[in-house]
Parts: structure tokens; sequence; C-alpha cells
């Protein structure tokens, strides 16, 4: 039925393109690039999860910040790389070390009309920075001292402090500009300044986008509709993309990546994304040692999680999580943790338990790979004479315990905001988290991470990163396990997108501004 | 409710032939054989089949089984005839054979601490209401009528999502859930004996109301309640297997019938043996425990037996 | 019968009520923070203490417990099902939106199972021996096999290898009636098996039974055709039992289409439960609590109506 369907649209797509093959040659157009866009630039989407509502700020998960992509735009963004560049900003100077100078693009509107000038990005910036507003950006925008709007084109933005990966946190996606009514008591981001406009909405199953003809770069952008279709489970989601249901689809399933690229005419784009990884209970118990958390972080294999938790399909990392593609990975320091069992028994030893101790390990049965992440580390953990028993409720439940520290070991899945490394900051310092290890405070680490944020030049921060690297593998204020991948499947046809590297693989939606359909 | 027990129809002969057609004279054998002649080929291979998986479960520790808990990466997923893995390996390379007959210790555990929980429960509740009478009575069946009127997956959710889930939750979620079926039976047998004018009599030679009635009832609820025990039974490895499969029943690594056809699902396409096998194993039992039934209901309460099936 | 009926509707309402407060109760028992699972996303950032407080605010939870109680009880007298905490719509919308799902799913399988199974038990009654041992053991496995374990295998068999039908998932019918029509097949035939199985067996015993009585020989001796006795009087009068094993089995359902709707993705209000309760979505649980247990309850007022109908005798009790 579907197959019919994909018949007779490819049929309809190829008539046409010849013929517009077949102008361009009379017309004697040089035409260099070889995908020629498809008369019909609509772009279907499967996405992994619902969202039920669009809230300014806030950490909503990897679909909302899909939806934002489209529909949102801040004074910065990403391109393909990973690279900041300038968004709703035409430019932005950097003027002293806390001052920062945006321009912003002439005739600037949200999508229902209203124009989008200094205010709005004064009451947007403020707003990230008030501790209520449960901000994902809080711990950069808590450093903002003050929002100047000398004219409605200019803003002037000073921080409290140095911080050289500002302008990273302001290309995430909760940097958005909104207008006024989003930050109202109850108030919902469904409208903003990006490429496309949300037309409609089916409840809990889809939502339809058109392109914005008011966007400060609609010439640029091919997409004139995207059709966004909700499939929660991840076989699901894959059948509908083999099946040709949809074009691309996010989250595949690590058990299905060999089914989709075998597929002909699909195309899998991973990267090593979030990164699973042990925090502890340090407050008091085995734990609060740190050779025996060194222990742990060498007793685990990490190549058995992969392969047991994600099919194989996650990197091994047995340092601190700074992405290889980063100018501050360190090739020696990212092994420091290499499977070693007698190190590790050793090191138990040394610390008073030479025949090991029990122990129970926090995980949750919501979700299979994080049960399983946990099932392999118990495995490897009772190699070396550690027991550790599962405790495994619902997630939300986990989450509670983890944030009150109602455990010895637990495993959790994270990743940064920024690919900056410093992202570390969140899971080292700071107050009571649950994806953090409970009462750990290192001061000599924070220091070091402050001094990465101050840094004069790029040199002197990467010295700065590898002694944090090093504190962090005599410290362990966390165990590294693998960096799941993380992967969208579309069909070959779809032209332009690309999985942004790192972390910032849930903002790839900023690729669809520049993703056409091709004809071929 | 008023509704009568389906399995209550009175039947007017016992021993119908399934053609229909129906001896003049009640041919009911006497007591001793009606074992002999409740138990068919079929019957019989189903009681052995639970005889052989309780005497694996008690036995499993030496027979050479290799850890259903250690794991294999390598040898993960391996298939079925494998050399060392008969039934092949699991997604950690755990011995699937293994698994399946531990797993089977889970369920009976479960499932006999379960019934045990709710024969207790029900039948206490049972009799109260029915001796007490009045504001007892009210109570106690009221209650069986509030746990009746929860969709049973439902209160198995939110109990175990309340308490975390572990065996403990489980039996006692379980024993709950199927206690009221006893509750019923009891207080059924304890209102109709209750006005029996022999029990009145004996009251005239002294004896308590409460011996009385327990005299008179027990022995008549004992039955019952021995062919209602295997369809619990039953019902306790399906509820176990449903909830493990939703993530709310036993934790891993500890294996379960239910939770390995939940981790199956994954596989499913690759390796379909990982979902098949527990499948198979679990429709078996539930079958084996569903003829057991048949042959204690034929054997000890021929006035409910229904016609034999096969 | 009018006060048959007006008295099991009054004992109704009040075990509703009890189930509803036990709920209430329940769910403030359970750990978890709705209002940290609702600023948690991908888990890169824990939220302040502020931004916790003003939505624990907003969501009525810093009341306390009687206050928030009482104040649940008034809205539902109202007919007010409340708020739900993901996005503030109403729960009556989702349950609008997700019962017809489940009902559907219910529906069809009931029917299948009616038109199926009441001839496949008749059948086995009637004509005995071979065919009779055959519909036996089929039911047998209908009965045996867990119900998520059949919809699983039929995805496998008829969805992935067959490409005969999706494997799931759901389009509403004004949108795309085949597609619709194509997703609700496997998951209803799922459900049907094991109701199918309840019913062949409940009506060959049934009939059987009915079949030995005296008056059906009477009947017979009278001249009446064998085919006439036995669809004029014989089926008549087995499908008492047979109706309240039906009532009670659709009654059982409601509820427990949870599992076929995690394996089908078909969004009814099993999964609409299992996912509010992970989401400690209050409110949604509360109402789709209080929807399924008057649909149960209902249902089985149905049943006793009936039962009563069918069987004269049974009325004067």
């Amino acid at each position: 039925m579907n197959r019919k369907k994909n018949l007779f649209r490819t049929a309809l797509v190829a008539a046409v393109t010849a013929g517009a093959l077949a102008l361009t040659a009379c017309a004697g157009d040089a035409g260099g690039a070889p995908a020629t866009p498809a008369a019909d630039q609509k772009l279907t989407i499967g996405l992994s999860a619902d969202v039920a509502d669009l809230k300014p700020a806030r950490d909503q998960g990897a679909a909302a910040m899909m939806l934002d992509t489209l529909i949102h735009r801040g004074l910065l963004a990403y391109d393909a790389d990973g690279e900041v560049v300038p968004a709703l900003a035409e430019s932005f100077e950097q003027t002293d070390d806390v001052t920062y100078t945006f321009t912003l693009r002439e005739g600037l509107t949200f999508q229902d009309g209203t124009a989008l000038t200094s205010a709005n990005v004064k009451s947007s910036l403020e707003y990230l920075a008030t501790p209520e507003s449960g901000s994902k950006i809080y711990s950069a925008m808590s450093g903002l001292a003050s929002v100047e709007t000398p004219d409605d084109l200019t803003v002037i933005v000073t921080l409290k402090s140095k911080n050289v990966a500002f302008p990273e946190y302001l290309a995430d996606t909760t940097a958005a500009i909104l207008p006024d009514e989003a930050f109202a008591a109850e108030g919902t981001s469904w409208v903003g300044a990006g490429p496309f406009t949300l037309e409609s909405t089916d409840k809990g199953i889809s939502f339809t986008l058109v392109k914005n003809e008011d966007f400060y770069d609609a010439e640029n952008v091919s997409l004139t509709d995207i059709e966004i279709a909700i499939y929660a489970d991840g076989a699901a989601r894959s059948n509908a993309l083999i099946a040709g249901d949809v074009d691309l689809i996010d989250f595949v399933p690590w058990e299905d990546f060999d089914r989709v690229e075998s597929t002909p005419g699909l195309v899998i784009d991973a990267t090593s994304g979030p990164f699973m990884y042990v925090h502890f209970n340090v407050t008091d118990g085995p734990f609060a040692d740190e050779r025996v958390r060194q222990a742990v972080a060498l007793a685990v294999n990490r190549e058995n999680v992969a392969s047991a938790a994600f099919s194989g399909q996650a990197a091994v990392i047995a340092g601190a999580p700074i992405p290889e593609s980063s100018p501050f990975y360190n090739k020696e320091l990212a092994n420091g943790w290499d499977t070693d069992i007698e190190a590790a028994k050793d090191l138990l030893t040394e610390a008073g338990y030479p025949e090991g101790f029990d122990t129970n390990l926090l995980t949750s049965s919501q979700y299979a790979f994080h049960q399983d992440t946990a099932l392999s580390v118990q495995a490897d953990l009772a190699e070396i004479g550690i027991v550790a028993t599962l405790d495994a409720p619902d997630w939300a439940t986990r989450q509670e315990k983890a944030l009150a520290g109602e455990y010895d070991l637990a495993i959790a899945g994270s990743a940064g905001v920024v690919n900056d490394p410093s992202f570390l900051a969140n899971f080292v310092s700071g107050p009571a988290a649950n994806n953090r290890s409970f009462g750990f405070d290192d001061p000599e680490l924070d220091t070091l991470l402050a001094d990465g944020l101050t840094a004069a030049d790029d040199t002197e921060r990467k010295a700065v990163y590898d002694q944090v690297q090093e504190r962090i593998l005599e410290t362990v204020p966390f165990a590294s396990l693998v960096g799941r991948s993380q992967a969208f499947g579309y069909n070959e046809k779809v032209v332009g997108f690309s999985n942004i590297p790192g972390f910032l693989t849930f903002l790839s939606g900023y690729t669809l501004a520049d993703t056409t359909i091709s004809g071929q | 409710m008023n509704t009568p027990n389906p399995d209550e129809i009175p039947t007017v002969v016992s021993d119908l032939t399934p053609s229909g057609k129906t001896p003049l004279v009640d041919s009911r054998p006497p007591a001793p054989n009606r074992l002999r002649s409740s138990l068919t080929p079929l019957r019989v291979v189903a009681a052995v089949f639970i005889f052989v998986i309780v005497l694996a479960t008690i036995l499993a520790d030496w027979i050479g089984l290799p850890d259903p808990v250690t794991q294999d990466i390598v040898n993960k997923l391996l298939p079925i005839g494998s050399p060392g893995h008969p039934l092949g390996t699991d997604q950690f390379g755990r011995d699937l054979l293994s698994r399946l007959v531990f797993g089977a210790r889970v369920e009976l555990v479960v499932a006999l601490s379960a019934t045990a929980i709710a024969v207790v429960i029900g039948t206490l509740l049972g009799l109260a209401g029915g001796f007490y009478g009045r504001w007892v009575e009210t109570v106690t069946m009221r209650s069986v009528d509030v746990i009746l009127a929860f969709p049973p997956i439902i209160l198995a959710l939110l109990v175990v999502t309340i308490y975390g889930p572990g065996l403990i939750t489980l039996i006692a979620v379980m024993g709950l859930l199927f206690a009221p079926a006893y509750a019923r039976l009891t207080y059924g047998q304890v209102v109709t004996v209750r006005n029996f004018e022999y029990v009145e009599a004996s009251q005239v030679f002294g004896a308590t109301k409460r011996r009385t009635l327990l005299g008179v009832v027990l022995p008549n609820v004992a039955a019952p309640i021995i062919v209602q025990l295997p369809l619990t039974l039953a019902g306790a490895i399906l509820l176990e297997s449903g909830l493990s499969f939703l993530g709310l029943g036993v934790v891993p690594p500890t294996p379960s019938w239910g939770l390995m056809v939940a981790d199956g699902q994954r596989f499913m396409i690759a390796n379909p043996e990982q979902i098949l096998l527990p499948s198979v194993v679990i429709a078996l039992t539930i079958l084996s425990f569903g003829l057991v039934g048949d042959v204690l209901r034929d054997w000890l309460d021929p006035r409910r037996a229904m016609a034999r099936n096969y | 019968m009018i006060r048959f009926i007006l008295r099991r509707c009054a004992i109704g309402l009040v075990l509703v009520w009890i189930v509803l407060t036990l709920i209430f109760l329940a769910l403030h028992l359970v750990p978890g923070d709705p209002a940290a699972l609702l600023l948690g996303g991908e888990g890169s950032g824990t939220p302040t203490p502020e931004a916790l407080a003003q939505v624990r605010e907003r969501l009525g939870l810093n009341d306390p417990f009687l206050v928030q109680y009482w104040n649940y009880l008034s809205g539902l007298f109202q007919g007010n099902l409340g708020t739900s905490f993901r996005d503030g719509s109403a729960v009556a919308g989702f349950i609008a939106t997700r019962l017809p799902n489940t009902l559907e799913l219910v529906l069809v399988a009931s029917l299948l199972a009616l038109v199926v199974g009441i001839p496949l038990g008749a059948l086995a009654a009637r004509r005995g021996g071979a065919v009779d041992t055959g519909i036996s053991l089929l039911t047998a496995i209908g009965l045996a096999v867990p119900v998520y374990v059949i919809g699983t295998v039929m995805v496998l068999v008829f969805a992935l290898t067959l490409r005969w039908f999706p494997a799931g998932g759901y389009v509403a019918f004004t949108e795309d009636p085949v597609g619709h029509l194509s997703r609700l097949v496997l998951p209803s035939i799922a459900i049907a098996m094991g109701i199918t199985a309840v019913l062949a067996r409940m009506t060959r015993s049934s009939v059987i039974e009915t079949m030995g009585q005296d008056w059906v020989r009477t009947a017979r001796s009278v001249g009446l055709a064998r085919s006439q006795v036995f669809q004029g009087h014989v089926m008549r009068n087995s499908l008492n039992p047979v109706v309240t094993s039906f009532g009670l089995e659709v009654g059982a359902l409601i509820g427990s289409t949870v599992l076929i709707e995690r394996v089908f993705n078909w969004p009814g209000l099993g999964s609409l439960l299992i996912d509010a309760v992970l989401q400690r979505d209050y409110p949604i649980v509360q109402g789709v609590v209080i929807v399924v247990s008057v649909l149960f309850i209902l249902i089985n007022i149905v049943v006793d109506v009936s039962y009563g109908l069918l069987d004269p005798r049974v009325r004067q009790s």
C-alpha cells in the first residue's frame, strides 16, 4: 500500500525532474550540483517521543529540542560541524572579557507577525537568568550581569565573570528569543522566529509545520512542509523508515542499526552522543575512598557494556568524556581507566577491602539500555568481589532516589549542554542532582574548571583541561563507561541534513533549514 | 454480586459423554475409581510435565547446568544447538536452557507463595464474613468487591510503583489479587450451611456455633479450594510474566520467563528463539496446570464436573 | 427489577468512591516528584530549587493532603476530572480521545469471539469425537498462551515476516480507513483468542449439560426435529452461563488491554494509564482509574440484569 504510493510519488517526481532538467539544459544553466531538488519539498519525520507542551527555557528532552530547532532561533545557532554561527544576530563582537555586543538583523519578526527587537532579546535573556525559570542553561546564564539595549537592533550583554564558552550556550535551543507571552505564568513557546511555523497538531499523533516565509534566511530554506509523526516505539519507528512511511527518524534503536543500514536507499548518520557512567554516594561507606572508586573504574569491561546494552553501537570512554573531535581531547589521558582487574583488586585491598563487599546499584527498569548497562557492570564488579544488588524502579523513582542520595552506586546516562569541556562542571560540582555523585566535593577540581572558563587563550585552556582530566582520573567523581551512538536514519534523497557531532546531536534539527529533498 | 459462579452449574448426571447421549441411570462410578476415570492420557502427560518441572527446579543446582546469571558477552545470541548451549544464549551470553530451568524455580516459588497467601487471606475473609454476619460481613465481602472492581494489572502496577519491584511486593500483590476467589468460595459454603437444620440440631446438643460450623464447613469447602488451586497457580504465572513483561516483576538478573519474553521482543527478527522458547514453556506450564485442575475437579468435586473435554 | 438495578448502581457508586480514595492515597505515597519529572529532560542539568517550588505550587502539590483530596472530590461532583500535569489540558479530553480506541479493540475482539467461539463450542458439543478433541485442544492453547505472547508472535509472523499487516501504531479512521483497519486486525485477533477459547468451552459444557436434561428428550420424543430442538431450545437455555462468562471476560478486558496496547503501540486507555503512572501525572491516573472502574462495575451490572432477563427463575431472588 505504501510502496505503491511511494512508487507513484517517485514516478511523478522523476517525470517532473526530467522536465526541469530539460528546461535547465535549454536555459544553458551550468548546474554543478549533482542533486536536483524534487518538486515536492515535503519532509516526513518519525519522532521518538511526543511533546505535550513547549515551555520556554526548560530541558524537555530530545523530541522537544527537535521542534525547537524548527520553530525557534536565538541570537546564535550551530552549523553542521557544531560551530557557533550567527542566527538572529547578524554579527557579534566580544569587546572585552565579559562584554559581548550583538547586532540584530533588520526587519526580524516572530511567526505571528509581531516585530522582534532588542527588547525581546533582553526579556528572553533575563528570563533565562532567573532561578524560577528552570532554564537548562542556568549554569551559564546565572553569570549574567546585565543586558543593555541602546537601540532596537543592538544588545550589549555583560557577564559577572569571564566565560569563554558563553556563545555556545547562546546557540542552544533554549536560548531562543521568544515573544513576551511565552514568559507569562503558564506560557508556552509554540511561536518563535525560526524557519518553520507550527500549522497544526493532532495531539499525541503528529505535528504539521510549514515554511516561515518571513524567516530572515527564507530564500535559502528549501523545505516547504514538515510532517512529524510520533513513533514512540523504537521498532515501529525503524519499520516506518524501512517501509518508506517516513523520510527521517531520530533515535534509531541500536539493535536496528544493521537492519536500517542494509536497506537500500537508507542512510544511518551516527555520532557518539550522550555518555553512560557510574556515579557514587561518597558521603559514607566504601565509596568515600577514592581508591575504591578507581577500582570500580578499572574493573568495568566497557566493550561488554557496548555489546550487551547497545548491540555494539557505543564507543568506549575510559577517561573524562571529552569527544575525540574536540581540540581538548588528550589521547593518553583518554585511556586512564582501561580495564585492569589486577590493579582494581590491589586498590581494593589497599583501601581495606581485600574480600570485596556488598553494595547496591541503582538503575531503572523503564529503559532496557539502562538496565542492561547496570547488569553488565554488576557482572564486572562481581569479578573483583563487589557484590552489587540491582535496584531497578521506574524512572521517576530512580530520579528521586538519585537526587536524595538513596544509593551506593548508580548508573546514569547524560549529555553536556555544549561540547565545550566546561560542561564537566555540571557533573562534579553544585547542589545535589540526580545525575552526579552524591556528596562529591573537590575544590581543586572546581578551581581548575573555573580557570578553564577564564583562560587567556586556547593553549592555556588546553593545559588547564589536561589537568582537569588528570584530576578526574584520580578523584573519580564519576566512572565513564561508553558513549552511546545517537543516530538518525533517513532516506538518501534527504540531502543537507547532518547529525551534529557530540552532545549537539539533539540540535541536528538546525540543519533542516539547509535540507533539500533530492529528485533522484 | 449475585452472579453465580459459572463452574457451579449443576449437572444432572456427571458422566456425560461428549456426544451428548446420556444413560438413564446414574452411572457415576464409586469414589475410589473416580480418580482413575478422571485421568485421560493427555492429563497424565500434563501431570508428568509438572512433576518434571518441579523436579528440575529442585535439582537445578545439581544437574550440571551453567550458571544462569554469569555473563559471557563474547558468546551472546548463540543459536539453538550450539556446543555447550543446547538452547543457545541470550544477549548477555547466558545459557537459555539454564535460565528456563532456574526461571521455573522463580515462577513456582512466586506462584506457590502467592497462592498460599490468597488461600489464607481469602478463606479467613470468607469465614469471617459468613460467621459473624452484619457489619463484619459487609466489610469483608465489600473489600473483596473493591479488589474485584480494580483491573488486576492496574492494581499491580500501582502497588509495584509504590513499593518498588521485587519478589516480596510481587507475591503480596498477587496474593491480594487472587484472594477474592477463595473468599467467595468459603463465604458461599458458610452461608449455605449455616441455615441447615442439623446445625441447629447439633447446637441443641451443646456444640458451640463456631465448632459446628467449622466442622461442617471446612470439609465441604476443602474440595472446591483444592480444585481452584491449580487455576490460581496458572493465573499467578500468567500475571507474573505479564508484570515482568512490563518491567514490574522480577528484578534482573534473576531469570523469569516473563522477563525473557520481554527481552526477547527486542531481538525478535534476528533471533526469534529468544522469545519463542520462553513463550512455549509458559504456555505448556499453564496448560498443564489447567489439565491437572480438571483431574482434581473430576475426582473431588463431581457435582461441578463439566463435561470432560479430553 | 428496577429496584434491583438501582440497588446495584448505588453499591457501584460506593465502590467507585472507595476505589478513587484508595488511588488518591496510593499516588501520594508513590515516590517520585511530578515537578522534577516535568523539569528534567535529557538530564543535562538539574532544575533549581526555585523552579521546582514554583511548579509544585502551580500543580497544587504544596496544599495539605486533605485539601487536595477535597478539591479533587468537589471537582468530580461538578463533572471536572482535573487537568493533566504535563500540559494543563483537561483529563477528560485525554480520556475522550483514548477511550474510544480501547473500546474499539474490545468491541471488535468481543464480536469476533462471539461469532467464532459460540458456534465452535456448539459444534464441539454436537459432533463429539475427533472434532471435539481438536477444538478442545485449540481452546486450551488459546487459554494457556498469555495474550502478550500471542500478540508478539503475531507481530513477528504477520507483520515482520509476511508483511501482511503493519507492525503497529494508529491512524485515524477518518484519515485513512484502510490503514486504520489494517492496524486493527492483529491486536483484535490477539485479544479475541482468549475470549473465544473461554466462550467455546463454556458453550460446549453448557450445551452438553442442557442436551442431557429430561425436557430435551421429551421434546425429541414429541417429534420435534433435532435441529429445531437444538436451535430453538437447547441453545437458548445454554446461553445463560455463556453470557455470564462473556460479561466477566469483557469487563476484565477493559483494564487489561494494557499489554496488547504496549505490543502494538495502540493509543488506548491502558497505555495512557501506564504512561501517566510513569510520569506521575496524578490527575490522569485518577481519571483513568475512575473511568475504568465505572465501566467495569457497569458491565457487571449489565451482566446481572441480562442474566435475569434470560432466565426468569432468577428474577425472583
